[in-house]
């Protein structure tokens, strides 16, 4: 009977099938502990149901909170397309009108799709498609043929320079919509040479310079100094690395091989007739016997270990 | 010459249709005004050379006592005497080929400036997408962009168009409470529907339709706009 080291009062009485946990006779009379059965209790009965009224209101609270949910991300949208539309007004009269400040005209958010919508209006306006030229588009100069001689894309422009731009600026702006990218991240947007002095000089950002908001994923990776002991960490040299005896040593161990002896120099040895050169081949069984053959299976193995035993206590 | 004929010719049918739509929704206007002929379009909005100038085609209306009817909401406790969510409507014909951002916020800031509810923009060509974006951020102003082109002809008096009559909101809940419905119960006609947008429908609203019916002569329907 094994002292229960929970309940020292308790002893396991072990039945064969059962055990019994009894209250031990050497504390005597003093406490009297209820027997408590091992078997399983019986399932308590089940509680009353709840109001279904509390039900519908549970119901309707989250049914609440998620439709509140998707309305302030589809608010976001919203609120993020009428900002790009902000952003494309003040780029349409952009140069002619007063200077807009970075505030206004800070980054250009908007997908490439916007940039078109952009260069749409400006021509409709009578100005060159792209947001820093302020001469007149070659549907205007050239006149209605324009379109015929020098396509449908550059008749927008005021010269092939400016449409070279534009698509520049385009190929850098992000296809992610801006209510999907990750908080206060936009695209650095880097102006052919001839403008980015012009922008500068002028401290209006019309298309996102300065000021620019990067990622903190990205800022965290690109100020991140590598140095040496992290680069060593990663090699495993260091004392500091993972487990560094067992990965990696500078020192080279030559690996003790088994040293292997011809049959003929030795006398008297218990070799098993069927080694090979000191492998000792499993025996297949045939499928049929299930269970024998784990048994049996189990039974070669320590077969082949005593038996590999007995061969280096040989050869050794 | 035949080409300026022809031009006043089709501004003289979207004049005529535009004015008997704002007729049809429930605006003040004389019949002869809605019917006008060509040799008196000609006359007066045709100048010397033979062309036709659309900023002279702009118009203005005043709803009618039964228009204000239909577009009072019903009294609720906390408003016992709500006003008519209608006012004056102001149309207006674009001179310019291509309408942008531009055209439509001038268009925008007259309506603000004149205290007009509701203004109709009707434009040569379609506007560009984020011109098209100004509208919500307008509002409680209602501005409807229509193209010339689908105003040559008035649908609403094509033979294969029902009549389609907006229902007030005491006629909405009488009907919703004799049929025992909920209105998303009943058929649904879409704002963008070209009678939706000739009657210049809002959601939520019922428009009753009236069709011929072989079996007992006339049938009405009803539609909830969404």
């Amino acid at each position: 009977m094994a002292m229960n080291p929970t309940a020292p009062h308790l002893l396991i009485v072990e039945d064969g099938l059962h055990a019994h946990i009894e209250p031990s006779q050497s504390q005597g009379m003093a406490t009297r502990v209820p027997v408590k059965s091992i078997l399983k209790t019986q399932p308590k009965p089940a509680s009353p149901t709840p109001n279904p009224e509390a039900l519908q209101a549970e119901k309707d609270r989250h049914n609440y909170a998620l439709a509140l949910q998707h309305a302030h991300r589809i608010q976001d949208q919203k609120d993020w397309d009428l900002r790009i539309l902000h952003a494309i007004e003040a780029l349409l009269d952009y140069p002619s009108s007063t200077p807009v400040t970075a505030q206004e005209a800070n980054n250009f958010v908007g997908l490439p799709s916007d940039l078109d919508a952009l260069v749409e209006e400006r021509v409709i306006d009578r100005k060159c498609g792209y947001a820093l030229c302020a001469n007149k588009p070659r549907c205007v100069t050239m006149g209605r043929e324009a379109e015929w001689r020098v396509g449908k894309g550059e008749a927008g422009f005021c010269s092939k320079l400016c449409t070279r731009k534009s698509m520049g600026v385009r190929a850098q702006l992000s296809v992610v919509p801006a209510w999907e990218r990750e908080a206060g991240y936009h695209p650095v947007i880097s102006l052919h040479e001839d403008d980015s002095a012009v922008v500068a000089g002028r401290q209006s950002v019309a298309l996102g310079i300065s000021a620019v908001a990067k990622s903190p994923s990205t800022v965290a990776a690109k100020t991140k100094h590598v140095d040496d002991d992290d680069l060593a960490l990663e090699r495993g040299e260091k004392a500091r690395s993972f487990r560094p005896r067992q990965v990696m040593t500078d020192r080279i161990v030559e690996k003790a091989l088994p040293t292997y002896k011809p049959l003929s120099s030795v006398s008297g040895a218990l070799v098993s007739s069927t080694a090979i050169e000191g492998y000792e081949p499993r025996e297949h069984k045939t499928k049929t016997d299930g269970r024998g053959d784990n048994a049996e299976s189990d039974d070669d193995d320590d077969e082949d270990d005593r038996a590999g035993a007995l061969d280096e206590d040989d050869e050794g | 010459m035949a080409g300026d004929s022809n031009e006043a010719s089709r501004l003289w049918r979207i004049l005529r249709t535009t004015k008997q739509m704002c007729y049809d929704r429930g605006y003040e206007l004389t019949e002869e005004e809605c019917n006008i002929s060509l040799a008196d379009f000609k006359a007066a909005y045709v100048d010397e050379s033979g062309t036709v100038h659309r900023q002279r085609l702009a118009f203005y209306a005043r709803p009618t006592p039964e228009m204000q009817k239909k577009y009072t909401p019903l009294p609720r406790p906390g408003n016992p005497d709500p006003a008519p969510d209608i006012g004056t409507i102001h149309v207006d014909f674009s001179s310019q080929p291509s309408v942008g951002i531009k055209d439509l916020k001038a268009f925008a800031q007259l309506l603000n400036e004149k205290n007009y509810h509701t203004g109709i923009f009707v434009a040569q060509a379609a506007p560009t997408s984020s011109a098209l974006k100004i509208i919500p951020s307008i509002l409680p102003t209602v501005m409807e962009i229509f193209k010339e082109e689908d105003l040559l002809v008035n649908i609403s008096r094509h033979e294969l168009v029902p009549k389609h009559t907006l229902l007030s909101p005491e006629d909405k809940k009488r009907l919703l409470e004799r049929y025992r419905l909920k209105e998303t119960q009943l058929p649904r006609i879409r704002m963008d529907d070209p009678m939706a947008r000739y009657l210049g429908l809002k959601r939520g609203q019922v428009v009753k339709i009236i069709r011929k019916s072989e079996t007992a002569g006339r049938y009405a329907s009803y539609r909830w706009v969404i």
